[in-house]
């Protein structure tokens, strides 16, 4: 362990930009949209849209899932909350929730996606593994497989958290093997079907605002994955 | 040591394009939700958690979920399942769909937690507008309107169940929560296709028949899949008792098996196939009776006489002749030469050790207070006098010879006469039976082929002795009734005061027109129309809500579109659904039940039949959730108890619960009036059986609760219990007669007609004795020039546990033949016809149900006949490809009033149809 430095900072706020962003994806995926959630959407002014940059310094999967999100913004502007709330619950049960084979995309289950069949419960087991080897588990009230695509982001968010506790520490040691795992679950697991997944939301989400998220998710998703791989302060 | 970034760097470009992407995420996030950070994980011991675990856990993909199962768990998640070896049902062992036990749990189609619809058009391919919403929000609104039911009329409540609901492991929901609401409607899906009660609880007492494969050296098994095609790793009650491997090792023992079926079903690779017309079973089993008492003249007579009523007087109205003092049947006596009432010690005396005792004559004509009565045997040997071989093989197609060849067959290896000492308790030996399953007795008519089944075994000896036919459980199940014989259960014999479940009422109370069907076993068909027609059905009230858990009429009964109509008419319609089948779209709410392997319960089996050899296990398995319930689901007990105590029924639920699960008299029977869980239950309940400081905790940490003790020997088979003359098991029904009678007056005193039917043609079912009706197929135009028949396949059995949609499931059988998903013909018909094997047909029903699939061609099937492995062809449209492979059988049938059997409530499991290539 060193002395924590201004680099250390510099560090943990990459680190905690990183986890947000997974954090809020999360959040999407996790959390049935609410009452809650309709009166922030409806709360959001066009110029919180207009300060993200434009051309090509922008993801353009980010790019445009803020201009689906925008969009969306506006189409309800009219609209009571009750039934934004609807056509939202409706949206993300179908899309996210694996209801039924001919009903929405294909459920957002890593082993779903990567297995040799529907069910594959090794790659799920290999999630499963990923976990505890850092340490976690699925909480009890996870409410879901390990594989689930909620989960994979939570996972993100947990291991850019302890990233920014480890550089608030100044533990370089332990935030570079936190910061190596991120890289390895992008690359290993989420990075090789979270994108795909969200390519059949754009395609079948029936509102604006779950579609954008898929754009916006992908986005982060690919951009992240093919991030290099990290090296250690300490290797010369 | 020089430092370097943890990061290798990136361009200025790079970074700011990093930088403002996440930071519009994380932006949009903060505006959204109140927290972004992490909240889905709990720490574990990195260390400790890699290494794997194994659980002891037992399968519920069949009715009789018997079998142990050993889990391995492996960082939090499944990745094995395997027999037990210590568990003494199955030894190790589990069927095709117990390993498929771990993809009911991670089938990723399952629900995953309560739906509210949000579309209120109903439709198969509508779509429901589903949103998940809370525990509370579902529970409370199907409270709310069950709730104002239960205070207006409980009959508007109507419980469907099926198959998926039916294990008796799942007491909540069969037959507590319907009990206590009160609704007359607890209405079954399971069993229209196989009504294989009403037999066995007529002549054993008991609720299904079994054989007795450690004994038997002779089986005439007719239209029934055993074996291979049934695949059970164990056996509990309600299944024959027979496990795949009791059924091999009574094979290398060296069992004759003769299998009499349409179709040539994996068991006859060991046996004799002796292939038969469908819907002939009845002249079949007629011809057999025929020649042992008309040609062979060799029957047990000592049996007859002391071990069933055939020497019980019937008069000139085949109604038993009573003592007028004391309303006992009489019997007539050859020491006194009068009759005498059944319990005269002159004929009641009999004894296996004496056979001259039980003195009461067989035949004869006699005079009884001037009126002429014969013995019953009498007017058996007249019944069957004109029903020949040569009659029975014009129907069946079975040459008269081999009919006369399997008979005498079977009364040489029946052993008439002879005895068996089980640890020193001295038996009947009759190691031969006739065996009639589903395919014999899923007829209109089907309750004369188990009527048929009892008076053959009965004059063979073979009826609850070793090697006969006996009942599915070892207690003292055929204690006789007032008339001195083995008497049914409360659901038969409606006319007798003390049995009056389905007395005779107008305006009926039952949706299913029990009144009128009483001895049914199921006829939710005819529910489904008298919601649809009331006044037809003389209904005179409007079922406001449906609760339907572990049924699926639409793919496993027939006439889905009548089902479907009723179902659109309900003003309230929730479900407890694993998966969102065909029915489950029809629902408002939907309460998203746990997988099999993520339920605390446990599963006593009292009287489990022959495995490997042995036979009488008495056990009980426990599970508890293999791993963390993976969603936001229940189990049906602690839905429907819990639901139970919102409703204010909690007292009549601890009550029925205690006397069930054995708590009545101990220091753990449920307090009326609190409210458990359905944890607290299963508590109680080891607690009662294993001591005070052995309920769920400690099993939990010590591994398996399971228990098992074999019963001495002698106590498998109910002779013990009731030996010598001590009851009597009835060939002659006698009451079966009499609910045609009470039909009868009721009817006219009520001016009403069994909806549907011609008065006389339905009476005509109910006798005392088998009588050969021809079934619609065998009256069909003559255009339908074959039939079709169905059977079960291991895969498949009971369908329960979303087994069609379990992609590997349905790939493997796909693998395995491709008879799943095709019609199979007789190769030589199929030449006949023009047709080669993979040509695509449809073929029609004479009701106008239509399938279209390619042929298979093969021998092993009867020249007239098209055959269908399983029941495939799922309708949903959001059910996925894989589910709507393969062809649903069902569709070619018919289920119309008139068209299935009074009695037992059985459809026709065959149709008459033809075939034209596409
Ligand atoms: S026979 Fe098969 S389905 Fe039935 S309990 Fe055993 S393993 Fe499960």
């Amino acid at each position: 362990m060193r002395e924590k430095n201004s680099k250390h900072n510099e560090y943990a706020q990459k680190a905690r930009a990183h986890g947000k962003t997974f954090g809020s994806l999360a959040r999407i995926f996790n959390q049935r949209p609410d009452a809650a959630l309709v009166i922030n959407i409806k709360s959001m002014e066009l110029e919180f849209f207009n300060q993200f940059p434009g051309g090509e310094d922008l993801n353009s999967d980010v790019k445009e899932g803020l201009s689906k999100i925008s969009a969306f913004v506006e189409q309800i502007t009219d609209q009571p909350e009750k039934t934004v709330e609807q056509s939202l619950l409706v949206d993300w049960t179908r899309l996210f929730r694996g209801l039924q084979p001919g009903y929405g995309p294909k459920p957002p289950y890593e082993g779903v996606y990567l297995g040799e069949n529907e069910n594959d419960f090794k790659v799920l087991e290999s999630v499963a593994r990923f976990y505890t080897k850092h340490g976690v588990t699925p909480a009890e009230n996870a409410g879901n497989r390990p594989d689930y695509i909620g989960l994979e982001l939570d996972f993100l968010c947990y291991l850019c958290e302890q990233q920014v506790e480890a550089w608030e520490k100044g533990d370089e040691g332990q935030a570079f093997n936190y910061q190596l795992a991120e890289h390895e679950f992008l690359k290993d697991h989420l990075g090789r079907w979270g994108a795909i997944f969200c390519v059949r939301v754009t395609e079948e989400a029936r509102t604006d605002f779950y579609r954008g998220f898929a754009h916006m998710t992908k986005g982060i998703i690919e951009e992240m994955a093919n991030a290099p791989r990290p090296i250690s302060i300490n290797k010369d | 040591m020089s430092e370097k970034s943890l990061r290798p760097e990136l361009t200025r470009r790079d970074f700011l394009k990093a930088t403002a992407m996440t930071g519009a995420v994380a932006a949009m996030g903060g505006k959204l939700f109140k927290s972004t950070t992490s909240s889905m994980f709990a720490k574990v011991d990195s260390q400790a958690a890699d290494g794997s675990t194994i659980v002891h856990s037992y399968c519920k993909m069949c009715i009789g979920p018997a079998c142990g199962t050993l889990v391995h768990v492996k960082n939090g998640v499944v990745t094995q399942i395997e027999g037990d070896p210590e568990s003494l049902a199955n030894q190790g062992k589990l069927c095709p769909r117990g390993n498929s036990n771990i993809y009911n749990l991670y089938n990723p189609y399952r629900i995953k937690s309560p739906l509210k619809r949000t579309n209120p058009e109903k439709g198969m391919d509508v779509d429901p507008g589903w949103v998940e919403i809370s525990w509370d929000e579902a529970m409370g609104t199907v409270a709310q309107k069950l709730g104002d039911i239960l205070k207006e009329d409980p009959r508007g409540l109507v419980f469907h169940l099926g198959f998926g609901s039916m294990a008796d492991d799942q007491p909540m929901a069969r037959p507590v929560f319907p009990t206590i609401f009160g609704t007359p409607n607890e209405i079954e899906s399971n069993g229209p296709l196989c009504p294989v009660h009403f037999g066995a609880l007529a002549n054993l007492g008991s609720f299904t028949y079994s054989i007795d494969p450690t004994r038997a050296n002779y089986l005439v098994v007719i239209g029934h899949s055993l074996g291979g095609d049934f695949a059970k790793a164990s056996c509990a009650t309600v299944l024959h008792g027979v496990s795949t491997e009791a059924l091999q090792n009574a094979l290398d023992r060296g069992m004759k098996m003769v299998v009499v079926n349409p179709h040539a079903g994996a068991e006859t690779i060991r046996g004799e196939w002796v292939p038969i017309i469908p819907g002939t079973e009845l002249p079949f089993i007629q011809a057999m009776t025929n020649v042992i008492l008309h040609e062979l003249k060799r029957y047990d007579e000592w049996f007859l006489r002391v071990r069933t009523n055939a020497p019980y007087l019937i008069g000139e109205d085949g109604d038993y002749v009573r003592d007028p003092a004391t309303n006992k049947p009489l019997l007539w006596s050859t020491i006194s030469n009068k009759p005498v009432p059944f319990d005269n010690p002159e004929v009641s005396n009999g004894r296996l050790s004496d056979p001259s005792l039980g003195a009461a004559a067989l035949s004869g004509t006699f005079d009884v207070n001037g009126k002429l009565a014969r013995p019953a045997f009498d007017v058996i040997m007249d019944h069957y006098k004109e029903l020949t071989p040569e009659w029975a093989e014009a129907l069946t197609g079975i040459p008269a010879a081999t009919i006369r060849r399997i008979t005498a067959e079977l009364v040489d290896a029946a052993q008439i006469g002879s005895t068996i000492d089980i640890n020193g308790f001295t038996f009947p030996y009759r190691p031969a039976l006739v065996f009639s399953g589903r395919g014999a007795i899923s007829h209109r008519g089907g309750a004369n082929v188990m009527l048929a089944t009892n008076v053959i075994n009965g004059l063979i000896g073979a009826t609850d002795v070793p090697g006969g036919l006996t009942g599915e459980s070892f207690n003292p199940l055929p204690e006789p009734g007032i008339d001195g014989t083995v008497e049914p259960n409360a659901r038969l014999v409606p006319q007798k005061g003390e049995w009056i479940r389905n007395a005779f009422k107008m305006p009926p109370d039952h949706l299913d027109m029990a009144e009128f069907y009483p001895h049914r076993h199921c006829t939710p068909y005819v529910a489904w129309r008298a919601i649809t027609d009331p006044a037809k059905y003389y209904i005179d009230y409007q079922p406001k809500a449906m609760l339907l858990y572990g049924a699926n009429p639409l793919i496993n009964n027939i006439r889905a579109d009548e089902a479907i109509a009723a179902f659109k008419t309900f003003p309230f319609f929730a479900s407890i659904s694993y998966h969102l089948d065909e029915p489950s779209q029809f629902s408002d709410i939907v309460l998203a039940e746990s997988s099999n392997m993520e339920r605390l319960n446990y599963y006593d089996f009292q009287g489990c039949g022959p495995i490997a050899g042995k036979r009488g296990l008495h056990a009980m398995n426990f599970k508890y959730p293999v791993v963390n319930v993976l969603y936001d689901t229940r189990d049906s007990n602690s839905i429907l108890l819990d639901l139970a105590n919102t409703l204010g029924i909690n007292a009549p639920a601890n009550g029925m619960l205690s006397g069930m699960l054995g708590l009545m008299g101990t220091p753990y029977a449920l307090v009326p009036p609190q409210k458990y869980t359905w944890d607290k239950v299963v508590d109680a309940v080891l607690k009662s059986r294993f001591g005070d400081d052995k309920g769920i905790a400690y099993f939990k940490e010590h591994g398996a609760a399971w228990t098992g003790k074999w019963l001495p020997e002698e106590k498998t088979y109910n002779y013990f219990y009731f030996p010598d003359g001590k009851t009597r098991h009835p060939i002659y029904l006698e009451y079966l007669l009499g609910t045609g009678k009470y039909m009868k007056d009721n009817l006219t005193k009520a001016n009403v007609t069994v909806p549907g039917w011609d008065t006389d043609k339905y009476l005509a079912f109910f006798g005392a004795l088998p009588t050969w009706i021809p079934h619609p197929e065998h009256e069909a135009p003559k255009e339908f020039d074959l039939f079709a028949v169905n059977w079960k396949i291991a895969t498949r059995t009971f369908g329960m546990g979303a087994l069609d949609e379990l992609t590997p499931v349905r790939e493997m059988q796909q693998k395995q033949s491709r008879e799943t998903d095709s019609i199979l013909i007789n190769a030589d018909t199929a030449r006949s016809k023009g047709i080669k094997d993979g040509d695509k047909v449809v073929v029609e029903s004479q009701y106008g149900g239509k399938l279209e699939g390619p042929v298979m061609t093969t021998l092993l099937i009867h020249p007239k006949v098209l055959g269908f492995a399983g029941n495939f062809g799922r309708r949903g449209m959001f059910l996925g490809p894989k589910a709507r492979e393969g062809l649903n059988y069902n569709q070619l049938l018919s289920a119309e009033d008139g068209y299935f059997d009074p009695v037992a409530g059985g459809i026709e499991i065959t149709a008459a149809v033809k075939l034209s290539k596409v």
